[in-house]
């Protein structure tokens, strides 16, 4: 919260008048952005939804400040997509109430409630030129018709795809799609900016590269957004803050760096990135295993118990003539990854995952004697 | 630690998240406009669906009405029924010529899906195999007949079933069963087509090829189980179509089912009502279970359950990151 | 039909030397390019059989059809059989056939897309959508004399819907209703109604959720959905589904002749009626020259269909 506001100040000074610095240097939540003034606040407050028997949501609740974007992440069938759809007014709810700029617009239909959305295909009207696809949503909303007119070149401009506007969507790749598809979501200057697994249906390279677009889109416009996916590095590399979902509840929300630093569950620790089980006691705020002790996180146990830690928090030498036994192991894979390598060491009966910087890498050979040794990172021990 | 979360879960004691689903009682919907939609919705699918099955009941419950009251004294009886139950006996021999009607059409049906499978199922998988080359047109060739209407086909096969029965074979009507195999066609190849779509061809016969299996082999061992439904859904298609043919027969002066049917209305219209009932009964019943034999597909995949993708470990892992 | 000669045209390049036309090697040509002529023939050998099949039985009579129209009685080309069938009655069976046609695709299309509307809003697996369509299909394709019949049963001077409204509403129907051509009507729709379901379901049920998802959350409303996404977007499918009813009951053949006896209002009955008739075999020449109107018709109406489900197809992302 406060690293937030810290870089807030830092980076408002030289970026524009907007806030809007640019994604290239700046690296997960830590972007600088200062939300103009009319933008949203969302809250979902104590959402419940129920078919039948199965329960997607349970007393879920969510608040998103004005300008923010958010991401909801979890596994197949935790009910990210259901959040995102009642908070568009496209699924009913059993119990709670969803608050646009503190008014309750629990019972107001989709069609009133001032959003917009952008699905993972199909978004696209297929029989209206991309330039029909925006002026007919500018037209729902009663803008003139010269007004409609420089608003969709504008935004087309803005997206890079001023020379596609008389195309239809077949006509264009799965990446042009989608971007019309946030350019008109845009372009109607909603309240709140939904967005349901945009980049899923997209080639891994394209995927990267809208990421990035998407985001920059978001803060030049300072659009309070919703945005579900499954992917990690997506929820990671795009949002402010991230909520790990788990059947209907939010496991934990905060920003990238804390969810992926400091995981408060097993859950989450286990969902996010990879760790490495490694067995340990825990006695006040350390853990001591066979490679060293580690701060635990608040969540932690006491007692015997398994300390998860990250493969890059794992530290490996060759092992030199005086090295204890019990940290000692023998390098049984290595797989060069361009920038890191992914080293797999086997101590007694225990398969360590550890990520080194490809360079520091080059002296380790398959076959080797390595001593393994934990980094002073806080780890969670469940 | 992070001030905006207003609802954080902590799992039982080892951090992990495993509380079961919540199970609640049906709880009502919100005021949901989504629900009231739905609702509207439903209920004027049943409208529909009550005028529909309305509208198609009262044409079958008339023929059965009309085969056991008489139409001009109104007297109920089951003589109707009664004759066509005794079969083929001499005590009705008015009914010779439905039976006879009756039984080239079975035949006709076996043959012509007969060689409906032996001319277009190798052509098809032969089609699929050899590149995009002849594809377009065998689906031309299939969908013709449904633009050349029975009516201008048989013009033209009156001077060829001329020559059929005089010099290649007898007038037999069973030799319809030609013609038939061009009415199925288009049924015939829609069927196998999306049979053949949905596998993957081309990697199951190459894979058999190269363990020495014979063409003969690849097709009835490794192709035909593999496409039973379409094939199935083919065959079914075709019998209806031959049952229910009556153009070709008629203006080519062979008796099949319906043209008996059409003459034993003249004399006996309620064992006629009786056999239409039958037959239409029949043919939808065929077109049902091949619709549940082609659909047996499994329904569309549970949601995945997370526990059992995220399961805590009951014991110390000893070895392996995720 | 026009696309017929194409097909003619193509049927004689992939034909091997049994019928001698075309695929001939040039006089000068090298053993090595025969060789690979034979090569290319035995690579396409695959198609001959389904070639032979529908050639001698689908593409032999058209071609005959279409011949025989233009053929005088000794042989020779000739317009005669043309000039004789552009009478006043031919014409006039000709237009009752197409109003027929008509009226009954246009009530069909309307009605129909309702039902299938209708069906498209059930889960594809349930149980009465999967039999309703069975029998949709029944009625639709393999009906002909039978549903006849059952209009005869129903609406004939003894059946049952006609006893009922007389006991009840004290309503007449008229007795010769179904040999009139408000009869035919009447039947036709009962075939042409289900055709339109079958057809049209599948462009129904291809309107993505996403689309009204889209529409709604933008602000539009049912109303805009439906003005502006999904009827445009229908709209030439719906047009297709008309236009193959029309083909549909201009070519129905079985049910008129179940309904009608001695008259010949509508083309295929004149068809009939030409090929029976062993008296004069001048008529062999007026039944082609009939069945090459209705090719006719039948072609202009199937390439503006082909037209339409190609502008659809683009769409098709």
């Amino acid at each position: 919260m406060t690293t937030l506001n810290a870089a807030a100040n830092d980076t408002a000074a030289t970026a524009g008048p907007r806030g809007f610095a640019s994604p290239q240097g700046v690296a997960g939540s830590q972007r600088a952005h200062t939300a103009p003034a009319n933008a949203s606040s969302v809250e979902l407050r104590n959402i419940t939804r129920t078919f039948g028997a199965v329960t997607a949501l349970s007393d879920f609740s969510l608040t998103i400040e004005p300008g923010e974007m958010v991401a909801l992440l979890g596994p197949s069938g935790c009910g990210k997509t259901t959040a995102l759809r009642a908070l568009a007014g496209l699924e009913d709810i059993n119990a709670g109430t969803i608050l646009i700029d503190e008014r309750d617009v629990s019972d107001l239909p989709a069609y009133k409630r001032d959003m917009a959305m952008v699905f993972q295909a199909y978004s696209l009207m297929p029989h209206m030129t991309v330039r029909q696809n925006l002026e007919f949503v500018l037209k729902i909303r009663k803008i003139s018709a010269a007004e409609r007119a420089s608003i969709t070149e504008r935004y087309l401009d803005m997206v890079g795809l001023s020379g596609h506007a008389a195309h239809f969507p077949h006509q264009l790749s799965g990446g042009q799609r989608q971007r019309v598809a946030i350019a008109r979501a845009l372009a109607v200057n909603p309240k709140v900016l939904l967005l349901d697994e945009p980049l899923s249906a997209l080639d891994a390279k394209v995927r990267v590269q809208l990421r990035d677009e998407i985001r920059a889109l978001q803060l030049e416009s300072g659009i309070t957004a919703l945005f579900v996916t499954h992917d990690q590095e997506e929820a990671l590399a795009m949002a402010d803050r991230v909520a790990v979902m788990y059947q209907g509840k939010i496991a934990q929300i905060g920003a990238p760096q804390d969810i992926y630093e400091r995981p408060e569950s097993e859950f989450v620790a286990r969902f996010i990135g990879q760790v490495n089980d490694i067995s340990g006691t825990v006695s006040g705020q350390h853990a001591t295993t066979a490679f060293g002790s580690v701060p635990v996180l608040p969540g932690s146990v006491t007692g015997a118990a398994t300390v998860l830690v990250r493969p890059e928090n794992i530290a490996i030498e060759p092992a030199g003539s005086g090295a204890p036994a019990s940290t000692v192991g023998i390098i049984e894979q290595f797989n060069y990854l361009g920038s890191v390598a992914s080293v797999a060491v086997r101590c007694g009966d225990v398969l360590i995952n550890a990520q080194v910087p490809a360079r520091d890498g080059q002296h380790l050979v398959l076959g080797s004697a390595v001593t393994v040794a934990l980094r002073e990172a806080p780890a969670l021990a469940v | 630690m992070s001030t905006y979360a207003s609802h954080v879960v902590h799992g039982p004691e080892h951090g992990s998240v495993r509380d079961d689903v919540t199970v609640t009682p049906d709880a009502p919907v919100r005021a949901g406009a989504r629900a009231a939609a739905t609702r509207r919705q439903t209920a004027f699918r049943r409208v529909v669906y009550l005028v529909s099955i309305l509208l198609m009941a009262v044409p079958l419950v008339s023929l059965v009405e009309y085969s056991v009251r008489f139409p001009l004294t109104g007297a109920v009886n089951l003589d109707a029924w009664r004759k066509i139950f005794a079969g083929r006996t001499n005590e009705y021999t008015t009914l010779d010529n439905l039976w006879l009607g009756l039984t080239n059409s079975l035949i006709m049906c076996l043959i012509t899906v007969v060689i409906m499978l032996v001319l277009l199922l190798p052509t098809m998988v032969w089609v699929r195999l050899s590149g995009k080359k002849f594809s377009r047109f065998v689906e031309f060739v299939c969908l013709l007949p449904l633009t050349i209407p029975a009516v201008v086909l048989v013009v033209g096969l009156t001077p060829i079933y001329r020559v059929i029965s005089t010099q290649i074979l007898n007038s037999s009507a069973i030799w319809l069963s030609f013609a038939y195999v061009i009415l199925v066609l288009p049924f015939s190849y829609r069927a196998m087509d999306a049979g053949l779509r949905a596998i993957d061809l081309k990697t199951l016969v190459e894979a058999a090829r190269s363990f020495g299996a014979s063409w003969l082999t690849v097709l009835l061992k490794v192709i035909v189980p593999n496409i039973k439904g379409a094939l199935v859904s083919a065959s079914f298609l075709s019998c209806a179509v031959v049952l229910g043919e009556f153009t070709l027969a008629r203006l080519l002066a062979k008796d099949n089912l319906q043209t008996a049917l059409f003459v034993i209305n003249l004399s006996d219209s309620q064992v006629a009502a009786a056999m239409s009932f039958l037959a239409l009964a029949l043919t939808t019943i065929l077109l049902v279970v091949m619709d549940l034999i082609m659909n047996r597909a499994p329904k569309a995949p549970k949601k995945l359950d997370a526990s059992k993708t995220y399961r805590a470990p009951k014991k110390r892992i000893k070895d392996t990151t995720r | 039909m026009t696309t017929v000669p194409t097909s003619v045209g193509r049927a004689d390049a992939a034909r091997p030397t049994g019928r001698g036309a075309g695929g001939r090697p040039p006089a000068a040509a090298t053993s090595v390019s025969s060789r690979t002529w034979v090569r290319a023939l035995s690579r396409d050998a695959g198609i001959l059989p389904f070639f032979a099949y529908t050639g001698i039985f689908l593409l032999l009579p058209t071609i005959l059809v279409i011949i025989g129209a233009f053929t005088a009685r000794d042989g020779g080309f000739s317009l005669d059989g043309i000039h004789q069938a552009l009478n006043a009655r031919t014409a006039k069976i000709f237009w009752t056939t197409t109003w027929l046609a008509a009226v009954t695709a246009i009530v069909g299309a309307v009605v129909g897309s309702v039902i299938a509307y209708a069906l498209s809003t059930a889960p594809q697996g349930s149980v009465s959508r999967r039999v309703i369509t069975a029998f949709n299909s029944v009625l639709a394709q393999f009906g002909g004399v039978m549903l006849a019949f059952a209009f005869i049963a129903m609406l004939g001077t003894n059946g049952m819907i006609t006893r009922l409204l007389h006991s009840l509403f004290s309503v007449d129907v008229p007795s010769n209703l179904l040999s009139s051509m408000a009869g035919i009507v009447l039947v036709y729709i009962y075939f042409q109604i289900p055709l339109m379901v079958i057809v049209f379901v599948p462009a129904v049920d291809g309107l993505r959720s996403e689309w009204r998802e889209t529409t709604m959350s933008f602000g539009g409303t049912t109303r805009t959905f439906w003005l502006s996404v999904a009827g445009p977007i229908l709209a030439p499918r719906f047009l297709g589904a008309l236009l193959l009813l029309f083909a549909n009951a201009f070519s129905a053949f079985a049910t008129a002749a179940a309904l009608i006896s001695q008259q010949t209002i509508i083309v295929p009955m004149a068809i009939e009626s030409a090929i029976r008739n062993e008296n004069n075999t001048n008529m062999t020449a007026y039944a082609q020259v009939l069945a090459l109107g209705m090719i006719l018709v039948i072609a202009v109406i199937m390439a503006l269909y082909a037209a339409l489900q190609r502008k659809t197809a683009r769409w098709e992302q």
